[in-house]
């Protein structure tokens, strides 16, 4: 019953309808700076955010049958799955203090450790050859002002 | 005559040093990234995409031209090799190319799979110099009634190829309509969908959605796959005999003309015209028993027809503007990255630049048939290497590839951001590919809606009131129905081959 209740096409659906109201909302909010009622900025977001109430609502009332059975990971691969995105994430924050070099070398160490399994020793190795690479590819080739963070290298 | 005669002074652009080393580059990066299991066209282009800014536009869209073909000829080798379709259009592939590997002739089929792409390859050229003038010379007569009409009823086609349900495609689509609109208004000027965060009236950028979408979530995925690297089989000699090309070459002609005539259809993808070939070899052949034992014919059809289809998705592309697939999507991106605005005027206003990149096509395919074969082997080494060192590639590259778009660090997070979400899209069966195609045309659509109304004095009739527009609409409704019908066939047919739905390619 439960399952039912919050199968994948009602949470889906009831995220559409809430997309649907914000996409409604905005278009009330940019009406008055349009010409007319069919040309101006707010009226795609009406299209959008009337088909998404109307789609979300449907799918929010649809029968549930045999729809795809998703397993989410559990135990190990849950882990790896979690620690990869956080570390991704925390990389976007530490990139811009630490800057470039120091904050790709201890991320790269990290995933490394993560999703290969490898021992400490390779995974810092390994890690600082893609430092390296990355840098010579995006820094030097490409010329991509990377945050260079506190320490400016 | 006149295309000929530009054709011809684009392959005098191309033959130089320089150009000849790019296309070169394009098409064995391409190739590098597309025999890396899961990765296809789509991430190859999206990943790489950044690293060909440094190019004059010309350079970049040639090396962007070479990587797509490349990463189509890298998706055939797994799928032959390790019996993983990169994408669902090698699913007919792997019937007879797995059989025919573990039968110690992974090299025939390597060989006559290369050899059908190659002919497939320059036979959806010759269709594209031949037709897209012409169809950019009509398009030329559209207004934005008739651009609104052919990229909206386009879409809806396209929702119906996803393989998936029709309900969750086009909330995709509108989801991705709706992420398109994010950023400053095109006609008050006014940000929309910032709701007071600066970062938002910049909008979203598409490639770091794409990278976040195809690239990050491909690794989430092989992580959850635990995807380990394969012991394939042996690959002796990778030359086909004289049996082979005898048996093949009926097959690589019928599936070159089904795959390009078909494909340039909008809503008839790679997939659909991959396996109506591999359904037609195996009707037309006199041991219909063999196919799915190790038929080369099983190869040699439906990977000279998924090429083809892929030749016949540029004439849309670049005449009218409208891709057919995520990967033209990512191209036609790319494009407009480097100031070009696919379509009729692209013709009258870079025309050299068109003809330059045509022509390099047609020297990438024959460097891919030249230099591939030998090289099997080494494509065939690289599926070894271990995931565990390729996902952290992988991963920082698309990292950087995102930021250097536009040098911000908020692209980096829309990036892992969308990686998250397409593991969950993917794992729910929400197909992604709407979503992709409409934040690409959504502008687009956008913008001739509201200068058709504009030019009728707010009057919506005027989609149907004008000739064209209303032939492209009974047009439409006619490529629905067959679209509608083949889809159906192809999602069965898939469903019975690998016993599971795929999003189609």
């Amino acid at each position: 019953m439960t399952a039912k209740l919050i199968s994948e096409k009602k949470i889906g659906g009831f995220i559409t309808v809430l997309f649907g109201f914000l996409s409604l909302h905005e278009a009330k909010r940019l009406y008055p700076f349009s010409k007319n009622i069919l040309t101006g900025d707010h009226i795609f977001p009406v299209f959008i955010g009337v088909l998404l109430l109307l789609f979300g609502i449907s799918l929010l009332f649809e029968q549930i049958n045999e729809g795809p059975k998703a397993d989410i990971p559990k135990g190990e691969t849950r882990f790896i799955l979690i620690s990869c995105i956080s570390i991704l994430f925390i990389y976007c924050f530490f990139i811009t203090i630490l800057g470039y070099a120091c904050s790709t070398f201890i991320i790269s160490a990290f995933l490394l450790k993560v999703i290969g399994h490898y021992r400490w020793n390779f995974s810092l190795l390994l890690g600082g050859v893609l430092t390296a690479v990355i840098y010579f590819l995006f820094i030097v080739l490409l010329k991509t002002p990377l945050p260079s963070g506190y320490f400016t290298f | 005559m006149e295309s000929i005669l530009a054709l011809l002074n684009g392959f005098s652009e191309v033959i130089t040093p320089f150009n000849l080393l790019i296309v070169l580059l394009g098409s064995l990066l391409g190739t590098l990234v597309g025999v890396l299991p899961g990765l296809g066209p789509t991430s190859a282009i999206a990943i790489l995409l950044p690293v060909t800014t440094i190019l004059s536009p010309v350079q970049g869209l040639m090396m962007m031209a070479g990587i797509y073909y490349g990463a189509m000829y890298g998706g055939s080798t797994t799928a032959i090799l390790m019996n993983i379709p990169g994408e669902s259009s090698s699913v007919p592939t792997t019937l007879d190319g797995y059989p025919l590997a573990k039968q110690g002739r992974a090299g025939a089929a390597l060989g006559i799979a290369a050899i059908g792409s190659f002919i497939a390859g320059i036979i959806g050229l010759v269709g594209l110099v031949l037709f897209t003038p012409f169809l950019a010379d009509q398009a030329l007569k559209f207004g934005p009634p008739e651009y609104f009409t052919i990229m909206l009823l386009a879409l809806l086609v396209l929702f119906n190829l996803t393989g998936f349900s029709f309900k969750k495609s086009v909330i995709m689509g509108l989801f991705g309509f709706l992420f398109s609109m994010v950023g400053i208004g095109m006609t008050s000027g006014v940000p929309r969908f910032d709701f007071g965060f600066s970062f938002l009236s910049g909008g979203f950028e598409m490639v770091s959605i794409i990278i976040g979408l195809f690239a990050i979530t491909e690794v989430l995925k092989g992580l959850e796959e635990k995807r380990k690297s394969i012991q394939q089989v042996k690959i002796s000699g990778i030359y086909p005999n004289s049996q082979d090309l005898k048996q093949s070459k009926l097959s690589i002609l019928r599936g070159s003309l089904l795959g390009f005539f078909l494909g340039i259809l909008p809503g008839v993808s790679a997939t659909i015209t991959a396996f109506l070939s591999y359904d037609l070899e195996k009707k037309l052949s006199k041991h219909p028993e063999k196919f799915g034992k190790g038929a080369i014919e099983g190869v040699a059809g439906p990977e000279s027809a998924n090429n083809a289809t892929s030749s016949g998705g540029f004439i849309p592309l670049l005449a009218i503007g409208i891709p057919a697939s995520p990967p033209l999507a990512v191209l036609l991106a790319a494009l407009m990255i480097y100031g070009l605005t696919p379509g009729p005027m692209l013709f009258e206003q870079n025309s050299q630049v068109v003809w330059t990149v045509i022509a390099s096509m047609f020297i990438g395919n024959i460097i891919l048939l030249i230099l591939n074969l030998p090289l099997v082997g080494l494509w065939a080494k690289l599926t070894n290497v271990p995931f565990g060192i390729l996902a952290p590639i992988i991963l920082l590259i698309s990292i950087f590839g995102a930021f250097t778009v536009r040098n911000s660090m908020f692209d980096v997070v829309v990036a892992v951001i969308f990686g998250v979400l397409g593991y969950f899209f993917h794992k729910y069966q929400w197909p992604i590919i709407p979503f992709i195609l409409c934040i690409v045309l959504g502008p687009k659509i956008e913008r001739n809606f509201i200068q058709s109304l504009e030019m009728a004095a707010g009057n919506p009739l005027i989609f149907v009131q004008r000739p064209i527009s209303l032939i492209i609409l009974v047009t439409a409704v006619m490529i629905l129905i067959l679209s509608i019908i083949l889809v159906k066939r192809t999602k069965k047919r898939v469903l019975q081959e690998t016993g599971d739905q795929m999003e189609f390619s």
